[in-house]
């Protein structure tokens, strides 16, 4: 709006795909499906180390890095936006707020499915929210003056007060030490807000100046500004590093601490921190919002269905989401395995949930018939759509997001899409078979859509059909992706339990976890493929942890140090 | 060359926000008091699940100057409908059938064809008419506010819900929450002359500049430390403080718009959709059409776009089991069901009622004549997710540049059997009108000296639409 708009560092990548696609045509899809590749990732090399954090009138001192770690497979310095989560974990950390203002604020933008991303921007919406934001937290904070900026003599010694409020206050939002120009800019606020009001409204201009902080809305991943070649992370960014990965939310006391004392450059206490965090309820939280994202479930919160078709859907939504969120939790009791998450034949239903599925009782009960997370009702409601199943968008979601196969869509690679028209004589299945007689879609869909199918035996909501248009389900597909699980599955099910046992997918699990708290763009692939490397070294039952993995990373070099851009 | 326009687009920003003389903002009165033009308008407004042709196109009877629109079901009833809207537009419209948005997204998705004429690969992958009017070309730089995007329940940047793209289809942020949308044209006039009232705003300027001032200190200190791709998202977040800081700046006194209103926020306590806001979002529709007629009255903007809603997933079902009559069923077997053509016909004439509303205010208001509205939606006939004979309605006096008042009808764009088809029958012989032809006209109305827009990599975005002037 007004002029402003989103960042558009989308458009080199627009670019390099609409290119490939103009010189390749429709061929595109049969060469980036059957070699697996993805031709965005053509522009896959890292950053030049050019021009670097230039402007500083210091010497900077070449970095050593340590053994074995090449600059190359190092991410980029940058900074990153808080998500909108991140934004309210962090407000209220900061100010006891239970508050969570952004829940109006513009959904968060996505790379990969993940929130967490590089592309966030401050554009003018954000900007007036963000300040609108502030100003109702400072008057709630501010509420309970004595609490949050006690001053027994607020006439005469506010501003000594006021000083003493800054440091503990603002270097808590920055998640560093403040650096003398902020202290004084920052004093100088107050100083403009009290004036000629007095000692409360200077602390309110205070913490509206704070939140509207670059300081307090990015995450800065840059080092110290002494270093060349790379990067260290000072310990005070690993925390928040570490924090803002394991729980969503801002450092603790003990991270803070751990970060003062210098303690963070060392990988073994960066992975205790990381095993600590992730104990944490906050920890639990964010490790069950990874795997929504992961595969996507968590955008049932806004899926919609057609309410004559399925008027029972809004109903059970909400069960639907808690359902997945119930589930999550109870498998990170024993670390958040993939074969759980993708194997289980229990889950953990409501009451309404579980009629709905035909089960008896509720709680953790035991569901033979809805094998994992990819035969809950989430699952299957995102992945379909209003009115009918979508073979494609569950075929897809299991390539893309378990698979880690980056296929193409339809439009990038100039196939002209005619969605099947509805026809009252065909089943879904028989209306989307005309994707295995047209060439253009053959080399594509013939990966995808039996995995799709095998997942008719549930209808666009999630709950089982017997019959598509008066005739017996078929929900049988001959696997051929070449991932470890092929092979002839009667039903969704079997597919689920082949998936939860195959190594491939736990590799692309672990990358799909690096790929949430890399955060870039374009995928990195020169520092995921190090990370996997590192991964294999795991013992299997590591490997498929969602908790371990996480360690794993944390331990990384990859994960305190940048390269310079 | 996209990177330029990037840069072009950036200097053309941050020029027009920091050298933005207040007094000029509502200068239009003194223009038009010395004679002068008005300033044209631009309005593009979206409303979702195509359109009932048969409750839509020319009647048997119709010419192109002499039309009915209140026949028995008439979808376009709104815009001849005195009693509810004061008077008769039919005058001030044109509605035009065989146009396609060339978006190759097929269905949904071509909602961010319509103002950009651009095809869709996620996103578009141009700038859309209003970003090129008011910030390209500049047009923008004289007001408060250069362009303004309102939407209803949807605030995603998905392109089947986004109208606003910045330059290589950035899509731009919306508004839905009809309070925040006053609060951007409104927030720091005063309203009344009450002292307190008065001083109360001047504090709130004062503080409000004093955190601009912190923030930007704060980001200068960060700059230098940051590679250029990290820099760019500080001069995104620097330009978006430049168009905060307007909202500090003393408004001037002699505002001679019509005294706005705010919108009560009791009427929606709800807006987002799948959040709630359905019920509301009637009354949204109203606040929005509401506070951007009353904007473009004051000269805070002169650019806008709408994304209309309806209301809530049922209408879904209206779209998708629409059957066309059966001559129109795309040569399928069926009959047709006029049930399912009257109630999208209803959907239709909801919509439609805003942009009825939008052009009584817009002529309360004395500019309705100088602004221009285009309203389309992201299909034709929405069963088939066709993107050919989308329901084209320009609006308003179009400041003379348009000759207002007709329906037009493009070349046939399907076989005589088979009139509402999708893009494929018979390609060989039938091609819809390119939109693109509709946005150079627009834009050559404006003074723009293009013949093509958007992006069409076989050329179709080139010429204008025949028979408007």
């Amino acid at each position: 709006m007004f002029s402003l708009f989103l960042e558009l560092d989308l458009q080199p990548y627009m670019s390099v795909v609409t290119k490939y696609c103009l010189l390749l045509g429709a061929s595109a899809a049969a060469f980036a499906c059957n070699a697996g590749l993805d031709p965005s990732n053509e522009s896959q090399n890292p950053q030049g180390s050019s021009n670097g954090a230039d402007g500083l009138n210091i010497d900077r001192v070449e970095l050593i890095l340590p053994e074995g770690t090449s600059s190359l497979v190092l991410l980029p310095a940058r900074i990153r936006r808080l998500t909108n989560a991140e934004y309210d974990l962090s407000i209220q950390d900061l100010l006891g707020s239970t508050e969570t203002p952004s829940s109006n604020f513009p959904p968060d933008t996505r790379q990969h499915g993940y929130t967490t991303n590089e592309a966030q921007r401050i554009d003018p919406v954000l900007a007036r929210q963000l300040d609108s934001s502030a100003i109702s937290l400072a008057e709630e904070a501010t509420a309970n003056l004595d609490l949050l900026a006690p001053c027994a003599d607020s006439l005469g010694g506010a501003e000594a007060c006021a000083q003493t409020f800054i440091d503990q206050f603002a270097s808590r939002a920055f998640r560093r030490p403040l650096t003398p120009d902020e202290r004084s800019g920052l004093f100088i606020l107050y100083q403009a807000g009290a004036l000629s009001a007095g000692y409360l409204e200077g602390i309110q201009l205070v913490i509206r100046g704070v939140l509207n902080s670059p300081n307090f809305l990015y995450i800065t991943e840059i080092g110290d500004g002494t270093q060349a070649n790379a990067i260290s992370l000072t310990n005070h960014e690993i925390a928040s590093q570490l924090s803002y990965l394991m729980t969503g939310g801002p450092p603790d006391d003990i991270l803070l601490q751990a970060a003062a004392a210098g303690q963070l450059g060392d990988a073994a206490v960066r992975q205790e921190q990381a095993r600590r965090l992730l104990g944490t309820p906050r920890g639990q939280n964010r490790s069950i919002e990874l795997v929504r994202e992961w595969l996507g479930v968590d955008r049932i919160s806004t899926t919609a269905k057609d309410a004559m078709l399925f008027p029972e859907y809004v109903g059970l939504q909400g069960a639907m989401e808690q359902e997945t969120k119930d589930f999550i939790r109870e498998t990170l009791v024993s670390g958040g395995n993939v074969e759980d998450l993708l194997g289980a034949q229990w889950g953990v239903v409501s009451p309404e949930l579980s009629a709905f599925y035909g089960a008896s009782g509720s709680g953790r009960v035991e569901l033979p018939n809805r094998v994992g997370l990819l035969n809950q009702a989430a699952f299957l409601s995102v992945y379909s759509h209003a009115q009918e199943t979508a073979p494609v968008l569950r075929g897809v979601a299991i390539m893309r997001r378990l698979g880690c196969i980056d296929i193409e869509i339809p439009t990038t690679l100039e196939v002209e899409i005619i969605p099947p028209l509805p026809d009252p004589e065909k089943t879904t299945r028989e209306r989307f078979a005309i994707h295995a007689a047209d060439d253009a879609c053959a080399s594509c869909h013939t990966l995808i859509d039996p995995m799709g199918f095998s997942f008719e035996h549930f209808d666009a909501m999630g709950a089982p059909q017997t019959e598509d248009v008066g005739k017996p389900i078929d929900s049988t597909g001959d696997v051929k992706l070449g991932l470890g699980f092929d092979g002839f599955v009667q039903n969704s099910n079997e597919l689920a339990a082949a998936i939860a046992q195959g190594q491939e997918v736990r590799a692309c699990f672990a990358r799909q976890l690096f790929r949430a708290q890399a955060a870039e763009r374009d995928l990195v692939r020169e520092s995921e493929d190090a990370f996997i490397q590192s991964w294999s070294q795991l013992i299997p039952e590591q490997q498929q942890s969602l908790t371990e993995v996480l360690v794993a990373l944390a331990g990384q070099e990859i994960f305190s140090y940048r390269s310079e851009q | 060359m996209k990177r330029s326009a990037r840069r072009t687009f950036l200097k053309a920003m941050s020029g027009g926000a920091l050298s933005l003389p207040l007094i000029n903002l509502l200068s239009h009165s003194v223009a038009q008091a010395e004679g002068e033009d008005m300033p044209l308008r631009f309005i593009g407004m979206y409303h979702p699940h195509g359109v009932a042709a048969e409750h839509w196109v020319m009647r048997d009877t119709d010419t192109e100057d002499n039309f009915d629109l209140q026949f028995e079901g008439s979808s376009l009833s709104p815009f001849d409908d005195p009693a509810t809207f004061g008077k008769s537009f039919k005058d001030k419209i044109i509605p035009i059938e065989g146009l396609e948005l060339q978006s190759s997204a097929g269905g949904h998705d071509s909602a961010g064809t319509i103002l950009t004429g651009s095809r869709i690969a996620g996103t578009p992958s141009g700038m859309s008419l209003d970003q090129y009017l008011a910030v390209e070309l500049g047009l923008g730089n004289d007001t408060r506010i250069a362009s303004a995007a309102l939407a209803v329940g949807l605030d995603g940047s998905a392109s089947g819900q986004t109208l606003s793209y910045g330059p290589g289809g950035a899509p731009l942020p919306k508004i839905i929450d009809p309070v925040q949308a006053f609060d951007l044209f409104f927030a720091g006039f005063v309203l009344g002359d009450d002292p307190a009232a008065i001083a109360l705003a001047a504090r709130k300027r004062v503080l409000g500049q004093s955190v601009i001032d912190f923030v930007n200190a704060d980001i200068n200190r960060l700059y230098p430390r940051l590679a250029a791709r990290e820099q760019q998202k500080l001069d995104q977040h620097l330009t978006s403080l430049r168009e905060l800081e307007k909202q500090f700046q003393d408004p001037g006194s002699n505002v001679s718009c019509a005294q706005p209103s705010a919108p009560d926020a009791a009427n929606f306590p709800k807006f987002k959709q799948f959040n709630g806001g359905e019920p509301y979002f009637s009354a949204i529709s109203e606040a929005m059409v509401d506070i951007m007629a009353q904007a473009m009255a004051c000269d805070i903007t002169r650019f806008g776009s709408i994304l209309l809603n309806d209301q809530g997933v049922d209408s879904h079902t209206t779209a998708h089991t629409y059957a066309a009559s059966p001559i129109g069923n795309n040569g399928r077997p069926g009959v047709g069901n006029p049930g399912s053509w009257a109630r999208l016909a209803d959907l239709n004439r909801y919509n439609y009622a805003f942009i009825a509303r939008l052009m009584q205010r817009l002529d309360e208001f004395g500019i309705l004549d100088n602004t221009l509205i285009y309203a389309t939606s992201d299909m034709g006939n929405p069963a088939l997710h066709s993107t050919r004979n989308v329901p084209t309605l320009l609006a308003g006096g179009a400041g003379g540049r348009f000759r207002m008042g007709r329906r037009l009808k493009m070349a046939d764009d399907c076989p005589p059997t088979s009139p509402y088809c999708g893009p494929t029958n018979d390609a060989a012989n039938y091609s819809g009108t390119p939109s693109n032809k509709l946005l150079v006209s627009i834009a050559q109305a404006f003074g723009a000296e293009i013949d093509s827009f958007g992006d069409q990599p076989d050329g179709s975005n080139q010429g204008t639409l025949p028979g408007l002037v």
